[in-house]
């Protein structure tokens, strides 16, 4: 009986020694993230329940439900939301078909040339706040070289003022991105590629397929998991986006540009409505959690 | 395998998508380099020129000895929390990466998709929240701050890119390092590190990437001036009354890209190895 | 050098069971190997006696030491695995070297031992190579000189031929016996390749769904397999295997299948009549004869002829269906497709298994 005791110590004492050395080696990542990520997330949702104006600090109050009904009725709130899934829409449609395009061009060619997917990944690095300044520049009304390039070529007769005209700026911010995150899908799409097995392509080959049948059947069934995947990452992203928009346009003119996150760092930032803005956060938060689990469901069944 | 001969028609189509990429892709960039060094004389003239008809430093000088916006000092900011990032985001990482892929406990999976979530979260609704921490702890205004915040940010990322990469080392690598008598950690340390030095460095680069170009953070976190990183100094050199000194905020860009974009270059075989090694996953 | 002992070792894996109460006891100086189709338990065993697995009950002695909760460094002993699991990033001196080093061997010493292994497994060109720049067969020298380097007291080989090509297995193979008659260390080694077993153990446990079948030399395993199974996995092209019935008459029992008829003349408390039994018998026990014949024991039907030099197989159908194989002198003329042939007995023996307990009730020898 005795023996029987130790033996089971023994082994109690392994099992957890496995544990305590993992929990060592997590505990200061899950420590930082729950300081920075965790805590100050459920804090938003406390605050979402509360009258909380920076600017009445005497004015503080529960409500369950006063900033939700709110929201309910805020016309800027449903139009920040339309303009942030028209902005994710075209962003991630027109970057995923362009960066398809990059991807399979640069895999023609010779390996020698494969430097050159360097030079186009440069944009992707860039500073979100240097694309921001850099498009502002580039869209200006009077020294822009958009408007310059256009009517040179006579597709415009004037120039435009892109950041000025409530629907002009939604397509020069769009435009911004595509060139900041075109190559980010070339840089996936192309590890697709090189991970597509050579004796696939070379069986369609020798089956008679002809280039597009080849992509058809054999690429784009391969790359269905990443198209999927990257997809969902970058509606997140854009989901999440700030700098560019912020740079650019801060939002308008009035409330043209103003997607989600923008208009909640406004409502802080610019209205002092704490109670209000983490409000919106916190449905904002419900609906990233509902894409990231369409998200982690195409992860896993692809991984 | 044998390359497919080309027809002559869709070598022309090859062309001009390629062209039409790298003139996309690269004018921007030209476009920012040429207005930096021209005067904004020339930069208000129509039509433009595409090359500096005066190629003038002016705008450079005028940003490294404007006073109220020192962006020497910004620079500096940025690269000390940046490189703070990247020591503590790789340590972390390695660590939490080598244990979520190679030790077995509870909740593995759960802590293993948590991180990936805390990825979604959008940013802009912690900051109310983390004022208010940061006020209360003394945090705000200081390097320790700025840096918790990055690394917070690019851990989930640097996690994930590490565990792909320690997966890729077979097991069977590590019990024969155990059986000729390393500890867990001499193992980890001896056998596995030195395999995983590319997840190590592409984890490093995007941590630097992630703290170089973050700008809600310090633009809430930091109030003082002299604390400024880029970004938000950026923003305060550029925001109202300069917006249009065009040539200087296109210097100022070039400076803030410049390090990206070196070190991106130089180490960008690490990157795509990063990516097909695992961290598509994340 | 030290002898083994595992005592009611058992793994489970959650309710999977790998190993079941497993006892064994293993001598100093021998080299036993550990066989059976994959998933039957063997590596897992191994791996417990490397430490690498902790048994879900049970203890592992090495010598007279309880290593049952021990860490595989402080087991001394050493391994070469399937995959070689060379360190990639240091060169073959190194790989050598290092479990040397990590028990902070002198450097001279380390030095005289690396050299000494590499010099027994003739790879001291390549010291200072890589791994990925040597050949498969390189690598495997590699894994056995990190493994001899340390002169641990016991050499565990978890399938360290499978990923050769045949020509160099049966090489390498050589050099494995070689090598363990010189160092004279206990080795324990891991195979599904029974060929490898019965050339290289000194003695041979099979195993089978996490349970031992049978532990023994090669030829008693050959020559008295203890069950069905055992005979079934032993031996290539493995034993004929008829179902049938036991009668007895005057004589003694016989063997009664569709249209075989086989007097046993023997007599065994073991044996009962109309009992359904399998009458076990190897191919080479096997000749043909003129259908005729008089001494004939069955005839059958010619499905195909392998004929590999020296030896030809003869793949035939008896009458229930049934398949049975014969081996014989490739010398010999051999049948045709579809011809019917006599086969009588030659040397060696018959064995009866009981058809429920798979188990050997009788082994006779051929008169």
């Amino acid at each position: 009986m005795s023996t029987k005791l130790t033996k089971n110590n023994g082994r109690e004492g392994r099992w957890s020694a496995s544990s305590k050395l993992a929990a060592m080696l997590i505990a200061p990542s899950l420590l930082v993230m729950g300081m920075i990520i965790l805590y100050p997330l459920i804090h938003a949702v406390w605050l979402s329940f509360f009258n909380y104006k920076l600017t009445r600090p005497d004015d503080i109050a529960f409500t369950l439900t006063k900033n939700y009904l709110r929201m309910v009725q805020d016309e800027t709130f449903w139009l920040a939301v339309k303009n942030t899934l028209i902005f994710t829409l075209f962003t991630v449609i027109i970057s995923l078909v362009l960066g398809m395009i990059m991807a399979i061009a640069i895999d023609q060619l010779p390996k020698r040339f494969s430097g050159l997917r360097g030079f186009i990944l440069v944009p992707w690095v860039v500073p979100g706040i240097v694309v921001g300044y850099l498009f502002m520049y580039m869209f200006d009304v009077e020294v822009g070289v958009v408007n310059f390039i256009l009517q040179k070529f006579q597709i415009i007769q004037e120039f435009l003022p892109w950041l000025m005209n409530d629907k002009l700026s939604m397509i020069a911010i769009i435009i911004a991105h595509i060139w900041n995150q075109t190559p980010f899908y070339m840089l996936m799409f192309s590890a697709g590629l090189m991970a597509i097995p050579e004796d696939v392509k070379e069986a369609a080959y020798v089956e008679g397929a002809s280039r597009w049948q080849e992509f058809w059947h054999i690429t784009f069934p391969y790359l269905k998991g990443i198209v999927a995947i990257t997809s969902l990452l970058m509606v997140i992203r854009n989901f999440n986006n700030f700098p560019i928009i912020f740079t650019m346009t801060g939002g308008g003119p009035v409330y043209s540009t103003t997607t989600s996150v923008i208009y909640i760092y406004r409502l802080a930032f610019e209205q002092y409505e704490m109670g209000y803005a983490s409000a919106v956060g916190a449905v904002w938060v419900i609906v990233l959690l509902i894409v990231s689990i369409f998200y982690i469901k195409a992860l896993q069944k692809d991984f | 395998m044998i390359k497919r001969g080309f027809s002559l028609i869709w070598s022309f189509i090859l062309a001009i998508v390629l062209g039409v990429t790298l003139v996309w892709t690269l004018f921007p960039i030209y476009w920012m380099i040429s207005t930096s060094f021209k005067t904004n004389m020339d930069v208000f003239k129509m039509p433009l020129d595409l090359w500096p008809k005066e190629f003038t430093i002016q705008s450079y000088i005028n940003l490294i000895t404007n006073d109220i916006t020192p962006i020497g000092k910004f620079f500096i900011n940025s690269v000390i929390t940046s490189l703070g990032t990247v020591l503590i985001a790789v340590i972390l990482a390695t660590f939490a990466g080598y244990a979520l892929s190679r030790l077995n406990f509870k909740y593995r999976k759960s802590i293993l998709m948590g991180i990936l979530t805390t990825q979604m979260f959008p940013l802009v609704v912690l900051l109310i929240p983390l004022y208010i921490l940061y006020v209360k702890t003394n945090l705000l205004n200081t390097y320790t701050g700025l840096i918790l915040a990055f690394t917070s940010f690019t851990l989930p990322f640097g996690i994930w890119m590490i565990k792909g990469f320690v997966d890729s080392v077979p097991v069977e690598i590590e019990e024969a390092a155990m059986v000729d008598g390393c500890t867990r950690f001499q193992s980890m340390r001896l056998v596995v590190f030195p395999l995983i030095i590319p997840g190590v460095v592409a984890t490093g680069v995007f941590a630097f990437l992630d703290a170089w170009n973050n700008l809600l953070f310090p633009l809430t976190l930091i109030n003082e001036v002299a604390m400024k990183t880029l970004p938000p100094g950026m923003i305060l050199a550029f925001g109202g009354e300069f917006k249009h000194d065009w040539s200087g905020m296109m210097a100022a860009s070039v400076i803030v890209s410049i390090p990206v974009i070196v070190i991106f270059i130089v180490i960008q075989r690490y990157l795509v190895q990063g990516l097909t090694g695992g961290a598509v996953k994340g | 050098m030290a002898g083994l002992q595992l005592k009611g070792i058992t793994k489970k894996f959650d309710d999977v069971i790998a190993v079941a109460k497993t006892d064994l006891e293993i001598n100093d100086g021998e080299f036993l190997v550990l066989v059976g189709p994959s998933g039957c338990g063997k590596s897992t065993t191994l791996r417990m006696i490397a430490g690498l697995e902790k048994p879900t009950d049970g203890e592992i002695f090495i010598g007279d030491k309880d290593v049952t909760y021990l860490e595989p460094k402080d087991r001394d002993i050493g391994m070469v695995f399937q995959s070689y699991a060379l360190y990639p990033h240091k060169n073959v001196y190194d790989n050598i070297a290092f479990g040397l080093l990590i028990r902070k061997f002198p450097k001279e010493d380390i030095k005289k031992r690396v050299l000494e292994a590499a010099e027994m497994l003739e790879i001291t060109d390549y010291l200072d190579r890589y791994p990925k720049q040597l050949s498969g067969g390189q690598r495997q020298r590699v894994a056995l000189a990190r493994a001899i380097a340390r002169h641990a007291q016991v050499f565990l080989m978890d399938e360290p031929l499978s990923n050769l090509d045949a020509k160099l297995r049966v090489q390498t193979r050589a050099e494995i016996i070689k090598l363990h008659q010189r160092l004279k260390t206990t080795f324990i080694y891991v195979t599904h390749d029974q060929t490898e077993a019965m050339t290289m153990g000194t003695r041979i446990v099979v195993m089978k769904n996490g349970i031992i079948q049978q532990i023994g030399s090669p030829t008693k395993i050959y020559n008295n397999p203890s069950n069905v199974f055992v005979a079934g996995f032993v031996g290539s092209p493995p034993m004929n295997l008829i179902q049938g019935k036991l009668v007895k008459d005057k004589e003694g029992f016989s063997f009664i299948s569709t249209n075989i008829s086989i007097p046993l003349s023997l007599d065994s408390a073991s044996l009962a009549e109309n009992k359904d039994v399998i009458l076990g018998i190897r191919p080479e026990s096997l000749i043909v004869t003129d259908v005729n014949a008089k001494d004939i024991c069955f005839t059958c039907q010619v499905e195909v002829v392998e004929h590999i030099g020296a030896e030809a197989i003869i793949h035939t159908k008896i009458d229930n269906g049934e398949k049975v194989t014969l081996k014989v002198s490739g010398y010999n003329t051999l049948p045709k497709f579809g011809e019917v042939i006599g086969a009588k007995f030659d040397l060696g023996s018959i064995h009866i298994f009981d058809k429920d307990t798979e188990l050997c009730l009788v082994s006779l020898n051929i008169k």
